[in-house]
């Protein structure tokens, strides 16, 4: 029976406001009071003594050496998000897949303006280099204009001391 | 059946195919096409909407090609199309290249076009969210200052609670109607003097979004960083299209609830007080001239919610005529500031000391700009006041208007201060603003006509929004 149908018979039969909503405000109250136990708990059972490395950010147990901002190639970001598009366009065409006979024409036609809009998107992405490794063919011709804030000059000088090879 | 769905979605088809064929154009033939480009396409769709006679429901995909949708289609078209003009040279001057930008303009105004057209929930939130996700990406497309990444990264993140909110609120609208039809699901809402209480707490949740994207108090707060940080005709695009999408969404949900409405007056009341005092008095205290205008904007959304909550038919056309005001006013105080900024950037209030006299043209405009959001006559910004304050007395809304007048009254100040320093001081050296470029100067030239031709002869255009209210 559809969610609102129910709702609706609880208003019909007893209009009070109180009773319909009485469900939602006894789960409310449970959700908080269990957070809050358990947060309660925490403070009342822990253990209260500080020490250096107790109050350091956890990292397994283990003492911390380094820093954690390491540099990363970024080419892995973007494979990873046009992988989520793609990867979220088989989704939407299964959805299709298993009711194609039922939504007919209008269903083909709308899926494949939806599977052409992503495909030119392949087209564009690859034209503009986004799935070579490395920096982008039109990065290399445009470079990046210097930039006026200091922004880049700040992340290559932290870059520099960490030993990294920064920037452009 | 289906070629009418095609025919009453013609607009969203030439803007959905000209984003591609501009992003295609961009990678195959390098070059700045993408203003030409979008523009012609903007041209071709507002043609094509004022060509077209209105259509009923297209059952399929859920639009409706209403007078309304026209009229909103026409708005933000034309919209899209100043801030596209605004920003080919300002992107040229401030290192922004890559037809992305044209691209994700054209692409926000798809989700406006698919939020004016809407008959269903489900695609008043794919516009609503389409729109606001291309916004994420303009205000953030500055990638040489990190002002336009924390911008963008705060108006993400807020966005994101915001989009949240607004399909939550579908959802608990949803279980206590049963429908997704916008009007079938306003009119239950509120049958027979008797709330859905699920659904009305699904009117809670989707008015708090919709708050935050025409950024009332108290969900205004990414409004002043986010203007200030990103790129100055994306804030011009920003503060008008998707502001009037945000009035556009609520005037479809609103005038179908019919004598409903009155369940929604006490929060909509507190949003307009709220907006209204705090917007003026905060303006009050900015140095930063798009600080000031970001407080402003949440002001002037203030009235406009104000003339919303009397539930009238008066009020929703004042709605109407002071959002096409406002679009005309933002675009060219903001189209005004982003042609000034050449390779420095002006944004201080102090910063356009003697700049009319420098810069007439840009100046002028601005200071025209000025003169109608404080809502001098003659300029189109009194009229569109006068409209708002008009409707709130006849809906009954005496505590309110007062007090929105009483505002509109101290917002004076800091506007006129903008139009003294302009003036009032002889420029003081060698002024680093930049010229204005041709585009620049049809843009300006067109929404300055707009706010004097609306503020001495407005009579057509409020016959035709007569005409489109149901």
């Amino acid at each position: 029976m559809p969610m609102h149908e129910s709702l609706q018979r609880t208003v019909a039969g007893n209009s009070s406001l109180v009773q319909e909503l009485l469900p939602l405000a006894l789960y409310s109250a449970m959700a908080v009071a269990l957070v809050g136990i358990l947060l309660l708990a925490a403070w009342w059972l822990g253990e209260k003594r500080q020490s250096a490395v107790k109050s350091s950010p956890y990292e397994s147990g283990i003492r911390a050496t380094g820093t954690a901002r390491l540099a990363y190639p970024v080419p892995f970001y973007l494979i990873a998000i046009f992988f989520i598009v793609f990867d979220v366009e088989a989704v939407f065409i299964f959805v299709w897949a298993v009711a194609w006979d039922t939504l007919g024409m209008p269903g083909i036609i709308q899926i494949t303006v939806f599977i052409m809009v992503l495909l030119l998107g392949l087209c564009w992405i690859w034209k503009k280099g986004g799935l070579d490794w490395g920096p982008s063919r039109a990065r290399e011709k445009a470079p990046l204009r210097r930039p006026d804030d200091g922004f880049m000059q700040m992340t290559q000088t932290v870059a520099t001391e960490r030993g990294l090879h920064g920037g452009e | 059946m289906i070629s009418a769905d095609i025919w009453a979605s013609m607009p969203l088809i030439i803007i959905a195919a000209g984003i591609i064929f501009v992003l295609l154009l961009g990678a195959f033939v390098p070059g700045r096409h993408g203003t030409i480009t979008g523009v012609i396409l903007l041209l071709a769709s507002a043609l094509w909407t004022l060509r077209t006679p209105p259509l009923p429901v297209a059952p399929l995909l859920g639009i409706a090609f209403t007078p309304f949708a026209r009229f909103f289609i026409l708005l933000f078209s034309l919209t899209a199309l100043i801030t596209l003009l605004l920003s080919h040279d300002y992107n040229k001057r401030r290192g922004i290249h890559g037809e992305e930008y044209p691209a994700t303009v054209l692409f926000a105004t798809f989700g406006m076009v698919v939020l004016a057209t809407s008959a269903n929930l489900l695609n008043l939130f794919l516009g609503l969210e389409g729109l606001t996700f291309a916004f994420y990406i303009l205000t953030a497309i500055d990638r040489n200052s990190p002002d336009s990444t924390e911008a963008g990264l705060k108006y993400l993140l807020q966005g994101a609670v915001s989009a949240a909110l607004i399909a939550f609120g579908i959802a608990l609208l949803y279980a206590g109607v049963g429908t997704l039809e916008i009007n079938a699901a306003m009119k239950s809402v509120a049958s027979g003097g008797k709330t859905v209480p699920v659904a009305y707490a699904g009117w809670g949740f989707l008015l708090m979004g919709l708050a935050f994207k025409v950024s009332l108090v108290p969900a205004h707060l990414w409004t002043p960083d986010v203007y200030q940080g990103a790129p100055t005709p994306v804030v011009a695009f920003l503060s008008t299209g998707s502001k009037a999408a945000g009035f556009a969404a609520l005037l479809l949900l609103l005038p179908a609830m019919g004598s409903g409405i009155s369940m929604l007056h006490t929060p909509l009341c507190c949003l307009s007080l709220f907006s209204m005092v705090l917007g003026n008095l905060a303006a009050l205290r900015q140095q930063n001239l798009k600080r000031m205008l970001a407080y402003s904007s949440i002001a002037q959304m203030g009235y406009l919610t104000l003339a919303l909550l009397t539930g009238i038919r008066e009020g929703f056309a004042a709605v109407i005529l002071y959002v096409v005001i406002y679009t005309a006013m933002n675009l060219s105080a903001f189209g005004a500031i982003s042609s000034l900024t050449g390779e420095n950037r002006l944004e201080d209030v102090e910063d356009f000391r003697g700049v009319g006299f420098s810069r007439p043209l840009q100046g002028g405009v601005l200071a025209l700009s000025m003169f109608a959001l404080a809502g001098i006559p003659p300029t189109a910004g009194f009229i569109g006041k006068f409209a708002i304050f008009a409707a709130a007395l006849k809906g009954n809304e005496l505590p309110l208007a007062v007090i929105g007048i009483i505002t509109a009254l101290i917002s004076v100040y800091y506007y006129l201060r903008v139009v003294a320093l302009l003036y009032m001081q002889p420029a003081d050296g060698e002024k680093l603003s930049n010229q204005a470029t041709v585009s620049e100067m049809i843009a300006l030239c067109a929404t300055s006509a707009v706010i004097l031709l609306l503020g001495v002869y407005p009579g057509p255009l409020l016959e035709l929004i007569d005409s489109i209210l149901r």
